[in-house]
């Protein structure tokens, strides 16, 4: 048998029963590993903290949202973004650097992509800052990739028939960004308030961006 | 042959099982777990294979620990087996851990790691039909079960790079491999699946793991 059945795989900590001794437990543990690793000498207090910083900063998926607008403004760009997605975040201030490659995947009319990482949780950080809990559930890497419409479905993004899903797993080196549809209605808008409408589900490919439209 | 799957490797399972979509913020000692995670990447004394494979070894409780449960117990394993931390710096292990070690031990054969080019060329282009092999050796495997001896269609061509596969195990990931994306159809997955006929799957995929296939849809 080459698929282990879904049947025998249980549902994480959710079903320990000792979940809040483990909570202090492991919280204990970490906060013990890092004064270990300060005592040391191995990372100092201050780049911690800077590091915490820099992180809750990240949490707000602007840079992917500032490359998609630019794409859907300028032609050229898109283009610049689909073949070398790195140099195209550079150009406005983005650094994907971090990466050691960064592709961008356009949805058409006809082809809609979605990005998992069914191994662990590779995702493009420098982007779209830390991966949000579900990215990381035993129950989204495990589904997407055989039941996708199911799964989008439960995101409330209901797929015509006569689109085809492509889910992209990101198994390597190689961090994905998806390039979501303009919304139609939008031609008047500015850069700025395009990108305002740039969820980062919808550049996760779980999601569509907000409606141009605005209530009457 | 035994066939090893990794408890990390997921894909095509958990059915019908609902997502918790939740929005948890990162908080407290799961903020500081990433924030030191992300220090040690940028030092150099953290190797993301090495990581993962640490994670991986968890075995069984793998999937009985939260991301960041998993995460603290491998950051200590990793730590202690590049000789960066003494056991006794580390709380006894929880039931089930592997117990800590002071070196990175491959299972089986270790795979082969030597200084070297990697092959000039691609041995694929883009729009070759081709299939994953068929193998399930132990160790550090970046190639899913579910795309194993599935056929597919090279739809990208990345260049080469390190192979995770001795990486893992503190080696040089020599010669690199050129990774290719494989394009699958679900159909060519999943006996069951429904939905469209252009449904499909993209996975990034190493070269030693592909074999040329006239035959592949």
């Amino acid at each position: 048998m080459t698929q282990r059945s879904e049947h025998n795989a249980g549902h994480g900590h959710d079903q320990h029963h000792d979940h809040h001794d483990d909570e202090a437990d492991y919280a204990a543990r970490m906060h013990a590993l890092g004064s270990t690793l300060v005592d040391k000498g191995f990372v100092a207090p201050a780049d911690i903290e800077a590091q915490i910083a820099r992180l809750e900063r990240a949490a707000e998926p602007g840079h992917g949202a500032k490359l998609v607008a630019r794409a859907w403004v300028d032609p050229a760009y898109r283009q610049r973004l689909l073949t070398d997605a790195k140099a195209a975040a550079a150009e406005l201030d983005v650094d994907a650097s971090g990466m050691t490659q960064f592709d961008v995947l356009e949805n058409t009319p006809t082809r809609h992509h979605v990005v998992v990482c069914t191994l662990c949780s590779c995702y493009p950080r420098p982007i779209l800052g830390p991966p949000p809990e579900w990215y990381k559930s035993f129950e989204y890497r495990g589904r997407v990739v055989r039941e996708p419409r199911a799964v989008l479905a439960e995101f409330g993004l209901e797929l015509p028939d006569d689109v085809e899903i492509v889910v992209a797993d990101s198994t390597a080196d190689r961090r994905l960004l998806v390039l979501p549809r303009r919304p139609e209605g939008t031609e008047q808008m500015s850069e700025p308030g395009l990108a305002a409408l740039v969820t980062r589900d919808s550049m996760i490919g779980v999601g569509e961006p907000l409606s141009g439209h605005v209530a009457p | 042959m035994a066939r090893h799957r990794l408890p990390s490797d997921l894909g095509g399972t958990r059915l019908g099982q609902p997502i918790d979509r939740n929005e948890h913020r990162l908080v407290g000692w799961r903020l500081l777990c990433e924030a030191v995670r992300g220090l040690m990447l940028r030092n150099g004394l953290w190797q993301r294979d090495v990581g993962r494979r640490a994670t991986e070894e968890l075995g069984d409780l793998y999937e009985q620990l939260d991301y960041h449960q998993r995460r603290v117990l491998t950051m200590e394993a990793v730590l202690v087996e590049k000789g960066l931390l003494d056991p006794a710096d580390v709380p006894p292990r929880p039931p089930g851990a592997p117990p800590l070690k002071r070196h990175a031990t491959p299972p089986g054969e270790p795979p082969e790691d030597r200084a070297g080019k990697p092959p000039p060329h691609p041995a694929f282009a883009a729009g070759d039909r081709v299939r994953i092999r068929d193998d399930w050796p132990p160790g550090h495997i970046r190639t899913p079960a579910y795309v194993r001896g599935k056929p597919g269609r090279v739809v990208g061509v990345h260049g080469p790079y390190p192979n995770p596969e001795t990486i893992a195990y503190g080696g040089s990931g020599l010669p690199a491999q050129w990774l290719y994306t494989v394009e699958f159809t679900q159909a060519s997955l999943w006996d069951d699946y429904r939905g469209r006929p252009g449904d499909a799957v993209l996975v990034d995929v190493y070269g030693h793991w592909i074999q040329p296939a006239e035959d592949a849809p």
